[in-house]
């Protein structure tokens, strides 16, 4: 874990140089100045050193959301000066004694570079230029994020996102829960998250990073890729079944093979019965016997040619020949016909489609009309007696909504009729042209076998030239049903594979990993947090009842706590979760950074009677004695500083009326930076 | 709605004695939306609006009560489009053009609910029959407001979209005999 050791500021005005520094030790810190004192500036430069513009929403690289002070005109001893070039720093150090000095140019120099100086100890500093931004997690060289997650020992994380594209855990996702804005920051607990990269549940997985719930995370991230993956397999199930049917159209084959229902469902049919199964139990195509048939045949027509005895006097051969071609041409004729009644009836079903389309449209269109008046004849009276005219004396009617609202639900249902009978007569129309194909294709074979047999001379030579034509069909006939049988192993592969993914697909959105005890850790420490803070719904009896849901959202007596209490609660209940998780991770070695930084708390809640029980909590042991460090921005009365500080809690009061102040020459004539170590209780702040 | 469950609740009570049971579906009951005189009249509203010429000096605007006629019964259905443009290019403009000017003419001439729509706005003052022709009565400004809201909202823009197709086609006085 770290702490924030030093946040400095300084740049160059047209009136001269001005800094400004505050420093801090570990712990409980109260860093209080009056307003315009520039405690703002000072806790938005930590935010602008670690590159979180966009938390913000601004865009990157842009310090629009530093005051005016350091980007633009600076007000020092009443005088306004142009800001010529300004910087601040951060400097952050480990339990090790490493430390980090990150400093970005606000103004005059280039914001989209932070320049990081590694300290460590013992060894010579080493100075670092990255990028702020742009890649900042993918570069494996120039990223600031990838370095930062890396000097931290952190892990990247890739998550999952709405969008094609992917993405990580990025510091802006983790700092709404260790940065309390006083602007945004105490309006919702991760008020500032970050949700336009699209990461699916980036809020509890931001929780899970930093409370280190590793196997939690690793187990939702796995479920969401998982649910994203079931959309991908749901698509690629209704294109592997529009191929197949197409491919059995094809072959003039019909069988049912479909990729409705959930994955589930489709998993679980197309596991049941293979597509050799289907085909021969619903187009009675029985693929390996028609290749042992053939091949039989095959056989028998080889020996008939080669090493059986021929009957001198049969001369059926170019009859039988003749018959063949004849059979085929009546086969082709029946089929044209029959495509041109399915292309025929195509075409009337395309128009019917269309014109219900059309008739759809219109009648919602006029549902539209009944419902909201538009395009209404306001009144329908005779102009001359002003009498009212029905339009029912004229033979016509004025539907009611409800009629309109029928007809369309009648016109929808006759839709899908229709769109299912289209689909059946595209099937019937791709069939009938792939027999088509195959008759012809036969067709032509029996014609040049019956050119052969008519030319052949004499019974002998007609009967091998008719049984050489067989075999050649018959050998044809078996590559193609090789062929054929070749493409239903390689879709049945591709349902296999289809089927094993779907399957881990599906395992993988059901695995859960018991976190309870991680939760029930954060659970206890955000009860006594809310009991410590006074949020008034929750107290030592009853603080058992808040529990958190799986997107860690506390709940009481199942009600969101963000309901409970009243609405000065809003503010505690973001300190005491924030607060809660900063002591969970640090008890059971998770990822939050170590300091958390609370800004304007108590200009939440400005009564005196919220005041009191804010400073009240500053009081107690539990915030006292937190194992992280915790930066608290405030303003608070001379009294309230000699109270808190009675009781043992830190108060740092930076000297001077502003955060920036123009340098002092010291007696070696170097530049001092005027800093809070002189006017913080030396004694706490070591 | 009731009107139209009256024949079949007949109906229910002569099958009583048989083994049959009857099942009645609304959504089956409801009438076409082309039955329904608003949407005639909508539609009347825009073909009027685009294709009424100016008449007389008192801003009146007047249209062939045939060519509505025609007009509308084509609006109302989309697919009979290709039909009306080939009988519109045939040589004789329909007289011996059976595949085309037969069927829609059949079609148009029976069109008894568009007569009965025009017969409600005359008596409403909005539209004054004129011999062959349709012209604005006092209460014509409806229906220019029918047809600038309907455009306005957006609806029926499927038939605007026809509208604008049947612009491009010439209707001649040969397609309009005989109504």
């Amino acid at each position: 874990m770290i702490h924030l050791k030093k946040i400095e500021v300084r740049g160059k005005a047209e009136a001269g140089d001005f800094s400004g520094a505050l420093e801090f030790a570990g712990g409980l810190q109260v860093i209080s100045a009056k307003n315009a004192y520039g405690k703002s500036l000072a806790v938005k430069s930590v935010a602008w050193c670690l590159g979180l513009e966009p938390i913000f929403g601004n865009a990157d690289n842009d310090p629009i959301r530093l005051p005016e002070a350091v980007r633009e005109d600076l007000e020092l001893a009443g005088r306004k000066s142009r800001v010529i070039s300004s910087e601040c720093t951060v400097t952050v150090e480990d339990d090790k004694g490493r430390q980090l000095e990150i400093t970005r140019a606000i103004t005059g120099g280039d914001p989209r570079l932070i320049v990081v100086r590694e300290i460590e100890p013992k060894a010579t500093p080493r100075v670092s230029k990255l990028v702020a931004r742009r890649l900042t997690m993918q570069d494996e060289h120039g990223g600031f994020q990838r370095f930062l997650f890396d000097w931290l020992g952190w892990p990247r994380i890739e998550v999952p996102t709405f969008r094609a594209t992917g993405a990580q855990i990025y510091l802006e996702n983790l700092a709404p829960l260790f940065y309390i804005d006083q602007d945004e920051g105490w309006t919702n607990i991760q008020a500032l998250q970050i949700s336009r990269y699209g990461q699916l549940e980036i809020g509890e997985i931001a929780v899970e990073y930093l409370l280190g719930a590793m196997q939690g995370l690793k187990a939702r991230i796995d479920r969401l890729t998982a649910n994203q993956r079931a959309a991908e397999l749901k698509e690629s199930a209704k294109m592997i079944e529009v191929q197949l049917n197409d491919e059995m159209s094809r072959h003039g084959w019909h069988v049912e093979w479909s990729s409705h229902g959930s994955l589930v469902d489709i998993v679980k049919r197309w596991s049941k019965r293979t597509l050799r199964d289907v085909l021969q139990k619903e187009a009675s195509v029985d693929l390996d016997s028609r290749q042992v048939d053939l091949a039989k045949r095959i056989e028998v027509l080889r020996k008939a040619l080669t090493t059986e005895p021929l009957d001198v006097n049969n001369v059926n051969a170019p009859v039988a020949v003749s018959q063949n071609a004849i059979e085929l041409k009546k086969k082709r004729h029946v089929l044209n016909q029959d495509l041109s009644t399915f292309n025929s009836q195509l075409s009337e079903t395309r128009t019917l489609l269309e014109s219900l389309e059309h008739r759809i449209h219109a009648a919602s269109d006029l549902l539209r009309l009944k419902t909201t008046g538009v395009g209404r004849l306001d009144h329908l009276e005779c102009p001359t007696c002003h009498r009212d005219l029905n339009p029912e004396v004229f033979g016509l009617t004025s539907q009611s909504a409800e009629s309109v609202g029928a007809h369309i639900e009648a016109l929808k249902s006759d839709r899908e009729l229709i769109r299912n009978n289209q689909e059946a007569l595209s099937g019937n129309v791709k069939g009938a042209i792939a027999t088509i194909a195959q008759v012809d294709s036969d067709l032509r074979d029996a014609e040049r076998a019956l050119k052969t047999v008519t030319s052949a001379v004499g019974p002998v030579r007609e009967q091998i030239a008719a049984t050489a034509a067989e075999l050649s069909g018959a050998e044809r006939e078996l590559d193609r049903v090789s062929d054929a049988a070749k493409e239903i192993e390689d879709f049945q592969s591709s349902i296999d594979r289809w089927i094993a993914d779907a399957r881990s697909s599906v395992a993988a959105a059901e695995s859960t990993v018991d976190q309870t005890g991680i939760r029930e850790a954060f659970v206890g420490a955000l009860r006594k947090y809310l009991v410590a803070l006074g949020h008034s719904a929750v107290k030592e009896n009853n603080a058992r009842e808040v529990t958190l849901d799986e997107q860690y959202i506390p709940f009481m007596n199942g009600r969101r706590l963000r309901a409970l209490g009243s609405a000065s609660d809003q503010s505690r209940l973001v300190a005491a979760y924030s607060l809660a998780l900063a002591a969970t991770a640090q008890q059971i070695d998770g990822k939050y950074p170590g300091f958390l930084i609370m800004d304007e708390p108590l200009q939440q809640n400005p009564d005196k009677k919220h005041r009191d029980l804010f400073l009240e909590f500053l009081t107690k042991e539990l915030a006292q004695k937190s194992k992280f460090q915790t930066l608290v921005f405030t303003w608070l009365s001379d009294a309230e500083i000699g109270i808190l500080r009675k009781q043992g809690t830190t108060v740092i009061t930076p000297p001077g009326e502003h955060f920036l102040q123009l340098p002092k020459p010291a007696s070696s004539g170097k530049l001092v930076i005027p800093s809070t170590a002189a006017t913080a209780e030396p004694k706490k702040l070591g | 709605m009731p009107k139209l469950g009256q024949p079949i609740e007949k109906l229910a009570g002569l099958l009583e004695g048989s083994t049959a049971t009857p099942v009645m579906v609304p959504s089956r009951l409801a009438p076409s939306a082309i039955y329904d005189v608003e949407y005639r009249t909508a539609v009347i509203a825009l073909l009027f609006e685009r294709f009424a010429k100016p008449f007389g000096i008192a801003g009146h605007r007047r249209i062939s009560a045939a060519k509505l006629k025609l007009l509308q019964f084509v609006t109302f259905r989309p697919w009979l489009l290709p039909a009306i443009r080939e009988w519109s290019k045939g040589p004789d403009q329909g007289s011996l053009e059976l595949t085309y000017s037969m069927r829609i003419r059949r079609g148009f001439l029976s069109d008894t609910a568009h007569e009965d729509v025009i017969d409600l706005l005359a008596a409403c003052g909005i539209f004054v029959r004129a011999k062959n022709h349709l012209v604005t009565g006092e209460r014509a400004g409806e229906l220019a407001k029918i047809a600038a809201s309907v455009q306005e909202k957006k609806l029926f823009d499927s038939e605007l979209q026809l509208i604008s197709k049947l612009e491009e086609i010439p209707l001649t006085n040969g397609m309009l005999e005989g109504w």
